[in-house]
């Protein structure tokens, strides 16, 4: 599964979210979560996939820029 | 808001640099196991419709006795899911009754002086599904991680702070935790904060969401809790009954919505009552037994403060825990209180329907107080059919009490440790 399709799944398992109303490229804002849900989120992600973000300032305001740390962090575990 | 007028003058008070002001009910907010809308509520009451059922819970096999009076709740209407981050059922059913309140109230917070708008919430153990849960993905599951908010779901104070988020109350935000009296003593506080003018206007309340295992396993150790009749859980609760078992733990919030006197009259609110009078001492003699004395001093210090005698008051919501000491104990407490009239006082454990919601029991019991007096009716005290012969007052057995000349009502919360606390309201007129 895609990331983009295993995180859309995750925010409709975690906070009843549409899939048919995300798009990788809309805001967090706009999909309703604060900075508080998206804390709430990534700890979902870590532990559906095995993967720890990383402690240092990770900008998140789109739904890509999780995608995209997510993909980096999934393809840094694969070379180990 | 004008800070002004509405003296009311205490005997014995010493001189105050701001006049003392009255402070009025307006709003009541319900999430109870027995309604909740305050008519809804109270009608549950009079009619002694249970909320005490057997628990569905997972652990409900591992208790001994799996008896709850719980609130079938739906956060929905307050929440988004995405708000429900964080937020423990205690903070849940706060922050539904500080909406319910102000809605009751007629009020809109954008439309207040938010500076001057507080909360003051009563809690017996605040986020404990949250910390429960943490406990058991450590120790059970042997996981090493828990969700990032579990700190600010289990923290006493998170249903105070919720509302005041939510509502945008910029004023004082209290949590107080003394047991079972901890939403008296809320609002009470609450109160002379608005009357000392610390604050404009106040939610003041309670809230607890304690039905999870390590709390029931609790109060099974401490042989407190009731066991069922032949007829079912619904009667499982009898305060001062002669085959009285135990308290039945319950679930659920009230708030209320206090103001002046004085801003109530200026904006036409409702008024269901002044919150006249507070009381609140200790029995310093033992954690669990209850002591007269202590009580005593709670009740006579509440009459004092509302300026009342003993025969003032046309009813009591009793603590009444359906315990065999606790209800023996604030009988005596009562007639030491009201001497030669105490016999004819209507006294009433609404409990015996809405069963024992730890910190929120003071709230919720205020409620029921300060709508007997709306209605001018005692609900009364359900499935007691012989009392305890040391229990000897007018319990309101029968059904509820038409008492149409009610004017003031008292509300006795009376915790373990020995903390009182005594609640009165007074008819407006």
């Amino acid at each position: 599964m895609s990331t983009i399709a295993t995180l859309t799944n995750l925010l409709h398992e975690e906070f009843g979210t549409d899939p048919a109303t995300v798009h990788p490229n809309q805001s967090m804002e706009s999909l309703g979560l604060d900075s508080l849900s998206i804390a709430e989120f990534v700890f979902r992600i870590e532990e559906v996939l095995g993967i720890n973000f990383p402690d240092s300032n990770v900008r998140i305001d789109t739904l890509q820029d999780v995608v995209d740390v997510v993909d980096g962090l999934l393809r840094k575990q694969a070379r180990v | 808001m004008s800070s002004t007028a509405c003296c009311a003058s205490r005997p014995g008070s010493k001189a105050m640099a701001r006049p003392l002001r009255r402070v009025v009910i307006t709003g009541i907010g319900l999430v109870t196991p027995v309604g909740d809308t305050p008519a809804g509520f109270f009608e549950n009451l009079i009619t002694g419709r249970s909320g005490v059922r057997r628990l569905e819970s997972g652990f409900a096999d591992a208790l001994e006795t799996p008896l709850a009076a719980t609130v079938d709740f739906d956060p929905a209407p307050y929440f988004t899911r995405m708000q429900l981050a964080g937020v423990d059922r205690a903070s849940q059913f706060a922050v539904a009754c500080a909406i319910k309140a102000m809605a009751d109230a007629g009020l809109d917070a954008e439309g207040t002086e938010r500076q001057r708008f507080g909360v003051s919430i009563g809690t017996g153990m605040g986020g404990a599904n949250a910390l429960e849960s943490a406990y058991t993905t450590l120790l059970k599951e042997g996981q090493s991680r828990l969700p990032p908010l579990t700190l600010v779901a289990s923290i006493h104070n998170a249903p105070a702070a919720q509302i005041s988020l939510r509502l945008g109350l910029r004023g004082p935000s209290y949590t107080y935790s003394v047991a079972c009296a901890s939403a008296a003593i809320a609002i009470g506080e609450a109160m002379r904060s608005i009357r000392h003018g610390y604050a404009d206007m106040m939610l003041a309340g309670g809230t607890d969401a304690l039905l999870t295992y390590g709390v029931f396993k609790t109060w099974e150790a401490m042989r407190t809790l009731a066991t069922p009749t032949e007829d079912g859980p619904a009667t499982a609760c009898r305060p001062f009954s002669a085959d009285r078992s135990g308290l039945v733990l319950g679930e659920g919030s009230a708030m209320f919505l206090l103001e002046t006197l004085e801003s109530a009259r200026a904006r036409g609110a409702r008024i269901y009552g002044e919150l006249s009078g507070f009381g609140s001492a200790s029995d310093a003699s033992n954690m669990v037994k209850p002591d007269a004395d202590g009580q005593y001093a709670a009740m006579r210090g509440a009459l004092d403060d509302a300026g009342l005698q003993p025969e003032d008051i046309g009813y009591i919501n009793a603590h009444g825990t359906a315990t065999r000491v606790g209800d023996v104990t604030e009988t005596k407490a009562i007639k030491r209180v009201f001497g030669d009239s105490a016999i004819r006082l209507p006294v009433s454990s609404t409990k015996a329907l809405h069963g024992h919601l730890m910190g929120a029991t003071g709230a919720i019991e205020m409620a029921a107080a300060v709508l007997a007096l709306k209605y001018r009716t005692a609900p009364p005290t359900c499935h007691l059919h012989a009392p305890d012969p040391e229990c000897d007052l007018d319990y309101v057995a029968e059904g509820p009490r038409p008492l149409p000349m009610l004017a003031h009502v008292m509300s006795n919360s009376f915790a373990f440790g020995g903390s009182n606390a005594v609640l009165i309201a007074s008819r407006v007129n």
